[in-house]
């Protein structure tokens, strides 16, 4: 099983890092995270981010012991050939923001970068905002994907949408 | 939820995830088991797993670089809307550079081996 975090996700795995690091307690919000990858961790699931957190992770942010922590544990999710078109239907039929149709399309064409892989089966978020346009929407999608998938070459013609996972803490 | 160190938080998911969710939470205390490892004890160590520096057990002063502006303690004491900001600005620049590294990343799959 491939999961995929979203940006709020890796950031509240990051500043678990700083807090445990700097002697802080994690937040409820930040602990509900790293459970929840110890569990999908636990059942032999592979972690990825997105190609613009990574970037965010070795190129913004300057300290690499800290970041190693997560970049140690994931892998990297890079867009494939049809991604643009389906970021596109995304944003042009939905009222997901940019950012959150772009998780979306790396859930059914983001591929590794020696592109054996295809999309994620989960998207672990913190966005109720993304979940729930995402479940308005999801019928919808599935058609469209269909449609746009029926022309187009292996292995991208068995693209699927991902479920979403929200993380909220009580 | 997945343990007895976790029982103050909760995951919501959708209608599949929580069959997910159950069928996790079967499948790691199964294999806990298996390991006669305690449930809390194996996800506690999965968590250090995410969170442990390579820094010889060195904690964090605070004094550290974060980015060429930040340090971690300025980082740790922004309140949640100022670390939202940040994070959303940190996402532009990143989106800019992931194009540049898209294009490369297409070279190298495209060259033949």
């Amino acid at each position: 099983m491939r999961i995929l975090l979203d940006k709020n996700a890796v950031r509240r795995w990051f500043e678990s890092i700083l807090n445990t690091n700097t002697g802080t307690p994690p937040t409820e919000e930040q602990e509900s995270v790293l459970t929840t990858l110890a569990a999908f961790r636990s059942q032999g699931a592979e972690i990825y981010i997105t190609l613009e957190t990574y970037n965010i992770l070795t190129h913004i942010i300057r300290n690499p012991p800290i970041t190693r922590a997560i970049i140690a544990n994931v892998e990297v999710l890079f867009p494939s050939e049809p991604f643009r078109k389906w970021l596109k239907l995304l944003t042009g039929t939905t009222t997901l923001t940019r950012e959150d149709a772009k998780i979306l399309a790396y859930g059914s064409f983001g591929t590794n970068i020696s592109r054996t892989i295809l999309g994620a089966n989960r998207v672990l978020t913190l966005d109720k905002g993304l979940e729930a346009e995402f479940h308005r929407n999801k019928s919808g999608l599935k058609e469209r994907l269909r449609v746009l998938t029926r022309g187009l070459p292996p292995p991208y013609d068995e693209a699927e949408l991902p479920e979403t996972v929200l993380i909220e803490a009580e | 939820m997945y343990c007895k160190c976790n029982t103050r938080l909760k995951m919501r998911e959708s209608q599949i995830v929580v069959r997910v969710e159950s069928a996790l939470k079967k499948a790691f205390e199964k294999q806990c088991e298996a390991l006669g490892v305690k449930p809390s004890e194996a996800i506690r160590d999965l968590i250090l797993a995410f969170t442990r520096l390579e820094m010889r057990h060195r904690f964090l002063t605070g004094e550290e670089p974060l980015t060429r502006e930040l340090t971690v303690a300025r980082y740790l004491a922004m309140s949640e809307e100022e670390r939202e900001t940040i994070w959303r600005k940190w996402y532009e620049e990143a989106e800019k550079e992931a194009v540049n590294v898209e294009l490369k990343v297409k070279k190298v799959a495209d060259t033949p081996r």
